[in-house]
This record gives C-alpha cells, structure tokens and sequence, in this order.
C-alpha cells in the first residue's frame, strides 16, 4: 500500500514533466512569435520555466521520498518539531532572491513594451476601439488627422506595415475588453474612458501574413465573437490597401452597380 | 460515501446520457412556425377564422413549406418562367443577374475558404486526412468530404496491392533467366509479356503523364473541394442555425431566444423591410446591401461583423436571410388574404404560386432602384458646412432638428407623441407623451449624430443614400424634392462635420508632455485638445510604485 501510493504520487512529477517535455511535438507548445519584442518575452517565460522545473522536480522528489520514508508503520507517537530558524532562513532567502532578480531582469522588457514614456515616436497609425463585440479600427484617413470626416473605419480587420513600429491607441466603448494577438506576445485590456498607448513591430520577414486578434476579457454574451485579424502586409501592400480605403471614403456609389 | 456514490452516478449517466441525445435529429425534424405579427397589421386584427383555425393554419404552413422547405432543408420552389430562363435561386451558378448584385468572384471565394479551412488545408497538405473534419455548419461539405475520403481509400488500397503484385512480377522477371522451367510457367503472363513492365501500373490509376499516385489526385481533389466551395442551401441553413437563429429566430422574426435581452430589437426579416440598404422607394434589398450588414455589422448594436467569415459563407447567410424574408412576406399576403376573402377554402395552388411571385417581383427589380450620385463627391467647406445646418434647422425643407434635436443629439420633440393607449402612468391628468415606434413595433430614438457611430455606413455617400431615401420601417424621410444636390451634399457635410473631434485622443498631449511635436498636432484649426485627462494616469502609477517600496 505504501508503494502503492508513493508510486501514484511519483506520477504526479513524471507525468507533469512529461507534459512539457512532450508538449513541442504534439503541438501544445507557444505559437510562433513574430514581432521584435516577442524574443525577450519567449526568452523570460523560459528563464522561469527552468527555475520553476528545477524547484518542481526537486520538491516533488522531496515530497514523494518523504512520503515513502516516514509514513506511518506503526503505533509510535509523532513527535512536535518547532521549526528550523536556519531552515527557514534560507528557504526564505533564496526563493525571495529569486524573485527579486526576475523581478529585475523582467523590468526592462516590461518598460520597452508597455511605458508610455517608451513609447516609439513614430506617429499613431490607428485607434482599436473595442465594444460589444466587435473590433473597429480607425485609421485617419487622406488628410492625417483622427477624428475627421474622412476617416477610415475597418471593422474586425487590423492592416499594420510589416518591418516598422506600428503605434495605436486602443479603447473601450462599454465594457472590459482584452487586445490579444498571441504571435505577438501582446495582451493589453481595453478599459472604457482610456486611451492606451501601444506599439508593436512585426518583423519584415513576416509580410502576408494574418493573425487572430482575439478578445482574451469575457465581455459578454457574444466575447466568442469578438474575432477580428490583424493582417501584416509591406508598406507597399499597405499604401496601396489604404488608398483603397480611402477611395472608397470618397464613393459616389458607382462601383455598387457590378 | 454517500455523495461520491451520487457523483459518479451523476458522471456515469452524463457519459451514458449524452451520446443518446442525437441533436442532429433534432435539428432536422425543425419546422418553421407561423408569425405572430399576420394577426397584429398595425390597424388590422388578422384573423384566421373561428371554427376551423387549426386546419387554416395548417394550410398555410402546408402551402408555404411548398414554397420554401424546411429550417433544415429550405429551398426556392421554382416559378415556371424561370425554368425557361434557366435561373434557379437555389444554385450559386445562376445568382448572377438575380437582382443585380450576386456575382462573387471566383478569386474572392477561394481567398475566403482558404482562411476559414486553414486547418483543414494544412492537415490536408500534411496527409493527415482525419484530422480534417468536422465542418461546423456545413453538414453537405461533411458528406462529400466524407465520400471522397471513403473512396480514395479504396483507390489507395487497390492500388497498393497492384504495386505489390507488380512488384513482385518486376522482380521475378529481371531474374528469370535463373529460374527453373515449372517456375516460370507459375509466373503466367508477366513472363509471357513482359512489354508490360515497362510502366508502373499507376496509368490506372491516376493520370499518365505525370507521375500521380492516387494519394496525389486525391490531396488535390481533397484541397479543390474545400478551396471552391460554396455552401449548400442546407449548409448555409446550418450555419444560420448556429449563428443567426439564437437573436433572428427560426422563422426570421427576430424572436430567437436572445433576443429579447436586446436594444436595439434584432431585425424581423418577414417584413422584407431591411434598413440601410443603398436603395430608393422603399425597395427589398439587394444581395450586395444584405451582404454588407452581415459582413460589416450594425455597429454598437447586438448585430456584430462577421468577417470572420468566408465570402461564400456570407453569400449563403444572404441566401437564407432573403429565403425567410420571401416566405415570411408570402406568408403576411396569405394571411391577409385568408381574413380579407373569408375562410372557406381560400388557398388553392394559383392563388398561392401567384402571391409567391409577387413577393419575387419586388426582389427581383431592387437593382434599379441604387442611388449613385453622378459626379465627384465634393469635400466639405466651411460654407457649406454652414449652409448644412441652415437646412438642418429649417422648418420647410430638412425639419431635421425636429426629431434629432437643435443640437443633433436625438433628442427632437417629434420623436415622441402621445401615448396612443392613451396611458397616464405619472398620474398628472394628462396623456403621457411615449416615443413613437417603427414598423416593427419597438421604439425609435433618433441618432445622436454627434458620435460619429452611423450604422447604415459613415461615408459621405451612405449619408447622402439616407437623405435620399430615408430609413426603411422608420420615419425618417427622405428630403424634399426641393431641395437641389448641393444643398444635399451640405447637409451630408454638416452631419459629418458634428461628429469631428480632431484630437489624437490621448497620445497627442503624451507627446506634448514630452515636448515633441505631435502627429496630430499638425492640424491648424485651432480645436482643442481632449485627451488631456489621461495624464493623470502616469501620477498614479509613480505614486504607487513608492508606497510599495516604501512597504518592504
């Protein structure tokens, strides 16, 4: 019985390492990540990962020994132990340690991405307004200027230049919404009466390609259907789809007669 | 002990209960229902008959799924002129010319398939042919995915075990010169032929100047099919079901279980009267205006985009929007001839093929009735701007002021009348003034115009489309006669010009702070900034990083 159950707890690590080991092969894994900062992201969620492995495994071998060492054989009485000041200690410091030093390696790329203050200065493409449930994208339009007759609303559909930092604003009409593309590593939630500043930078390698823009803040009875794209094209690609829009801003309807 | 006993009886009868509920079943055995609203014509009762008002009902349930099938299995009953003219609603060959607008490009489709199938192509590509289904709303695509994958399996087999005879026959020839008399005798025809080992037997198989296996044909059969698909009747039926059914209802009422949480009301297709459409004198809307809605949305109302998805997935939602519209019109003029000419027996074939078409003509001549303005659109000016809101505010011509209010915002007295029922809820000895409602019974708020959220399209010409013709079902007007294309054009430039803020909504006094010089700065108008408030945030950040250090 002892074996037994030390045997079934030992499963817990194993099939737990398993998991992660596999997890690559079977297609469980991080989606491919395709923007500049999407490395240094990758680069501390596999620093913590490893801290967290080691300790995973070195605890659950702890535990799982324990159990099988000191369960109870016979009738003797368990004997009170206070504690170990010295124990404690370390087992304080070193985890406090670590999670300071995170703390300071992350701060960098946590600043890069989402200080205002870092923002790159390269002007605003866009404003992403979120609501129930729909994605609205506004671009300014022929004359530059947000907020004018002659902008350009796209509905569920991002168009960004590949190969430059593309900076937006996103908002909120009405509820919490969440701006998440994960081949970004980028999640940001849309709060009403906020405009957030943010930015990304798709590698020009990247060009022609489209992502899910999904809504990772149930909003709603309709959050599932809250799936837009964001399509990453050249610059030229993205001229040339913007002054389509544009054009078509200026419609006087003929083209609906095809 | 009691409860985990109860737990896993729980577990044990979902595991066995679940499976047996064949939803599929369900979903076929649906029928349309008869509208509530035949009996309510705003001054009518509609009235079906005393005794017999079962078999009446019946009848006419009868008649119209004569006309268009089932939920599961809708389709056009097909008029005898268009089986002369080779036109057939139910096939997307002949939409083209329909009512103008159906023609989709081949292009178009394919580029649509291809995101909404990606999974499905990539496993295709990758050989891992049972990873590929199911189709969720497309239950015909599941059948034909299905056949296909059936019979190339049959092929493949076969034509696997020809490779291994072959091969076999290959190798005895190429060593026959070794073998015994009896022993190439057992070997047959091979020996006697051995022209035919020349070719692999792929020939029959597969196409014989390149060299093809059957898996080959197959993959590209596999990825064409999915590529060039355009949804059945049935297919697009399913995919209303799952999509649509849960605010517009089975039968297009806008009565689905959901839709009673919504404001604005979803749409009641039966009607045939739809809103924004690019049209004039009141016409049923084209397919490219029923396309636009569903693809674009009604924006901030419960109607959302769905450009999620693939063209030939929208063109079928449009099939099934005008199938409802078309039946639950047919189904109005039935009704109405039922109370108006007695009951008896009213509804003999002639009289029902005949209604039927009528609803058909006003769907079939909508193309006639675009609204396109000949010339360039002109860009707006300060004077006509000005001009715009002259017009706005003048009693005799626009009298838009009335019901969207001095200041644009909705808030027009017209907009309101007293209540019909002649209610006196406040208790105040008067008549209490209710909002006046549309042609589907829910009330009207006209547009606050200053939000720049227009749901019909915020384009100049969409704007200058509803001066002209006004909104379908509401009583917004088109413009008088009076009034030339210039004044029109001012007043598209005034509603424009209401819902312009001209700021960078926030990142514009972020670059101010940091002193550069903003993109949005380069306006030289001289309005105001409005995204000042979000500053304030920055403070309150730094704020509370010092407490918590200070806290350790």
């Amino acid at each position: 019985m002892r074996l037994l159950v030390t045997l079934l707890l030992f499963l817990v690590p194993v099939l737990g390492v398993w998991t992660f080991w596999t997890a690559e092969e079977n297609g469980w894994w991080l989606v491919d990540s395709v923007t500049t900062y999407a490395p240094e992201i990758d680069d501390l969620f596999y620093l913590i990962l490893w801290m967290v492995t080691f300790f995973f495994i070195v605890t659950e071998g702890a535990l799982v020994w324990f159990v099988f060492r000191y369960s109870k054989k016979d009738d003797t009485k368990a004997v009170f132990v206070h504690g170990n000041h010295k124990l404690e200690f370390w087992w304080t410091l070193i985890p406090g340690a670590l999670l300071l030093l995170i703390a300071f390696i992350q701060m960098g790329t946590w600043a890069d991405i989402k200080y205002r203050g870092n923002l790159p200065t390269d002007p605003p493409i866009a404003h992403v307004w979120a609501s129930q449930f729909d994605w609205r994208i506004q671009y300014p339009g022929a004359d530059g200027v947000f907020g004018t007759w002659d902008d350009v609303e796209s509905a569920h559909l991002f168009v960004v230049p590949a190969g430059e930092n593309v900076v937006f604003t996103l908002h909120s009409r009405d509820v919490l919404h969440s701006f998440f593309v994960p081949q970004f590593r980028l999640k940001q939630d849309a709060v009403p009466g906020m405009a957030i500043p943010m930015w990304f930078n798709v590698e020009a390698e990247h060009a022609g390609n489209t992502y899910d823009l999904i809504c990772a803040e149930l909003c709603g009875w309709g959050h599932y259907k809250m799936a837009g794209r964001v399509e990453v094209r050249t610059r030229e690609g993205f001229d040339e789809w913007m002054a389509e829009q544009e054009a078509n801003v200026m419609s006087n309807g003929t083209e609906d007669q095809s | 002990m009691r409860r985990i006993h109860l737990a896993s009886l729980i577990a044990a009868s979902s595991f066995v209960l679940l499976p047996s509920c064949d939803f599929q079943a369900q979903a076929k055995e649906r029928s349309f229902g008869l509208a509530v609203e035949y009996r309510r014509d705003k001054t009518t009762t509609l009235d079906l008959g005393d005794g017999d008002y079962d078999a009446v009902q019946g009848q006419l349930k009868g008649a119209l799924e004569m006309l268009c099938g089932t939920p599961a299995q809708p389709r056009f009953v097909l008029l005898e002129e268009w089986v002369d003219d080779g036109y057939n609603p139910n096939y997307p060959t002949s939409k083209a010319g329909d009512d103008g607008s159906g023609e989709v490009s081949e292009a178009d489709i394919a580029a649509g398939n291809e995101r909404v199938f990606r999974l499905q192509l990539k496993a295709i590509a990758a050989g891992e042919y049972d990873r590929v289904n199911p189709f969720r709303g497309a239950p015909r695509l599941q059948e034909s995915w299905d056949t296909i994958l059936e019979d190339w399996e049959f092929f493949d087999a076969e034509y696997k075990s020809a490779m291994v005879e072959w091969e076999l026959a290959k190798e005895a020839w190429d060593t026959h010169e070794a073998l015994s008399e009896d022993e190439l005798a057992e070997l047959g025809e091979f020996y006697e032929a051995p022209a035919e080992l020349d070719e692999e037997p792929l020939h029959e198989f597969a196409s014989e100047d390149e060299k093809y296996t059957p898996e080959d044909v197959f993959r590209d059969e596999a990825r064409d099919m999915l590529v060039t698909w355009y949804p059945s009747f049935e297919d697009s039926a399913e995919l209303y079901r799952l999509e649509c059914l849960h605010c517009h209802g089975t039968d297009g009422a806008g009565d689905g279980s959901t839709a009673r949480f919504l404001h604005p009301a979803p749409r009641n297709y039966q009607l045939g009267i739809f809103k924004w459409t690019a049209l004039k004198d009141k016409a049923r809307p084209r397919r490219a205006d029923l396309y636009n809605i569903i693809s674009e949305g009604a924006y901030t109302s419960a109607m959302p985009s769905f450009k999620r998805f693939s063209t030939a997935q929208i063109e079928g939602l449009v099939d099934m929007v005008r199938l409802l519209a078309i039946r639950g019109e047919t189904e109005r003029l039935l009704a109405m001839t039922i109370h108006y000419d007695g009951a008896g027996d009213p509804l003999t074939p002639e009289l029902i093929i005949e209604t039927y078409r009528d609803v058909w003509g006003n769907w079939s001549v909508s193309a006639e009735s675009l609204i396109i303005y000949e010339g360039e659109v002109p860009y707006p000016t300060a004077e006509s701007i000005a001009r715009g809101r002259e017009i706005f505010m003048d009693a005799e011509t626009g009298n838009c002021f009335s019901c969207h209010g001095e200041n644009a915002l909705g808030d027009g007295a017209s907009a309101w009348e007293a209540s019909p029922a002649g209610l006196d809820e406040d208790g105040d000895g008067e008549v209490d003034m209710v909002r006046i409602v549309d042609d589907w019974g829910a009330e009207i708020i006209p547009r606050n115009l200053t939000t720049g959220i227009l749901r019909g399209g915020r384009r100049p010409i969409d704007i200058y489309r509803r001066l002209t013709a006004g909104i379908n079902g509401t009583p917004m007007p088109a413009v008088p006669d009076i009034l030339t294309e210039d004044d029109r054009w001012a007043l598209v430039h005034y509603v424009l010009s209401l819902s312009e803020t001209h700021d960078g909504l926030g990142l514009d006094s972020l670059r101010q702070m940091r002193g550069e010089e903003g993109h949005g700065g380069d306006h030289d108008d001289g309005h105001a900034d409005h995204g000042d408030g979000h500053d304030s945030h920055d403070d309150h950040d730094s704020d509370g990083d010092h407490d918590s250090d200070e806290g350790h």
